[in-house]
């Protein structure tokens, strides 16, 4: 009976032990889940998700105008030859403002932040703005066509700059301490050529980052997806 | 065996059940588990070598974690990180228990 007892209050334990260490495990990941969106309260929690999805209401709304787009345009330019050519001059604006998908042969960056050991620093800014300015610009300079950050189309009035514990693009956030992969459109080889240049990539980003490159044939880089807005800046004409 | 039926019950239960308990609370379960963990290998080490006692193991299983708590509690009121000394003195007494362990089974393994 007494062997019976202890056998019975052995196993109550272990079964208070196995639940809280899996209860316990199910909270962390839970909790680590919590702070990539950089959100800790469920109120911010759930107003994220509800607008995530209105986002992606949108997103489908938008791409249901550009296909109607895409349909009056084609009407527009079997007309006369004037108006191929003007559908032409408006494609090549489109791919220069970033308002259209483009694909073509350039390179894929990866910048991969080194992980401590010790792991204490997960949310330590490993990748800094000034760093992705520096890596753009090394790639325009060499003749790249197009520009994508984390998938975020970079434009001629794009600013790359942290803002509190991320690094605003566009609007868009992406964290500075996970892995951001820039791509790039235009001859390959030269782009290549130009980030492996000493130099080229700064020397704390070398440190804290393990950078990595690949050429492609086929890269694809997402449109800009917000409308210009000029209200200052008006054209002005000659006399 | 038991222990084993137990722990697996335990960890099922753990995922499958969605028991609310407030993320502040998380700490304390932390410190809690490492204290358990604690007794356990106490009592693995009482029952390979012997003088394994159930009140005792019980005793100390909730006592170890109680007090660890309430440490935890103590010094977040008081600001210092008393937990510390928690995770130290028990993750030291783990290592102990299963240096014994390990000397009584080597010696057992031997002896045969």
């Amino acid at each position: 009976m007494k062997k019976f007892k202890s056998q019975m209050s052995i196993g109550i334990i272990c079964v208070l032990l196995g639940f809280m260490i899996s209860y316990q495990f199910k909270m962390i990941s839970k909790q680590n889940l919590a702070t990539d969106t950089n959100t800790n309260t469920p109120e911010i929690l759930t107003e994220n998700e509800e607008l995530k999805k209105s986002k992606v209401e949108l997103q489908k709304k938008i791409d249901e105008l550009d296909a109607k787009t895409v349909v009056y345009e084609n009407d527009a330019k079997g007309r006369d030859e004037k108006s191929g050519v003007l559908y032409k001059e408006l494609e090549e604006t489109r791919i220069l403002t970033g308002g259209t998908e483009v694909g073509g042969e350039g390179i894929t960056v990866y910048i991969t932040p080194k992980n401590d050991i010790f792991g204490s620093s997960a949310e330590e800014q490993r990748i800094y703005d000034s760093d992705l300015v520096h890596i753009v610009n090394e790639l325009n300079a060499a003749d790249a066509e197009a520009i994508s950050i984390n998938d975020i189309r970079l434009t001629s009035r794009s600013g790359i700059r942290n803002a509190g514990n991320a690094i605003i693009i566009n609007d868009e956030k992406i964290s500075y301490s996970k892995r951001v992969t820039i791509k790039a459109i235009g001859k390959k080889d030269l782009l290549v050529s130009a980030i492996s240049f000493p130099g080229a990539i700064p020397q704390t980003l070398n440190d804290s980052c393990t950078i990595t490159m690949e050429k492609s044939d086929e890269i694809i880089i997402p449109k800009y997806n917000k409308a210009y807005k000029f209200e200052f800046a008006k054209p002005i004409e000659k006399k | 065996m038991v222990a084993f039926v137990g722990l697996l019950i335990g960890v099922i239960l753990g995922i499958v059940w969605n028991v609310d308990i407030p993320i502040k609370f998380s700490p304390y379960i932390s410190v809690a588990i490492f204290a358990c963990l604690d007794s356990v290998f106490g009592a693995l080490r009482g029952s390979v070598s012997h003088n394994f006692r159930a009140d005792i193991f019980v005793s100390g299983f909730f006592g170890n974690s109680a007090l660890a708590v309430a440490m935890v509690y103590l010094g977040d009121k008081l600001g210092i990180p008393i937990y510390l000394a928690a995770v130290i003195v028990f993750g030291g007494r783990i290592f102990d228990n299963f240096a014994i362990i390990r000397r009584l089974l080597i010696d057992k393994a031997k002896s045969h």
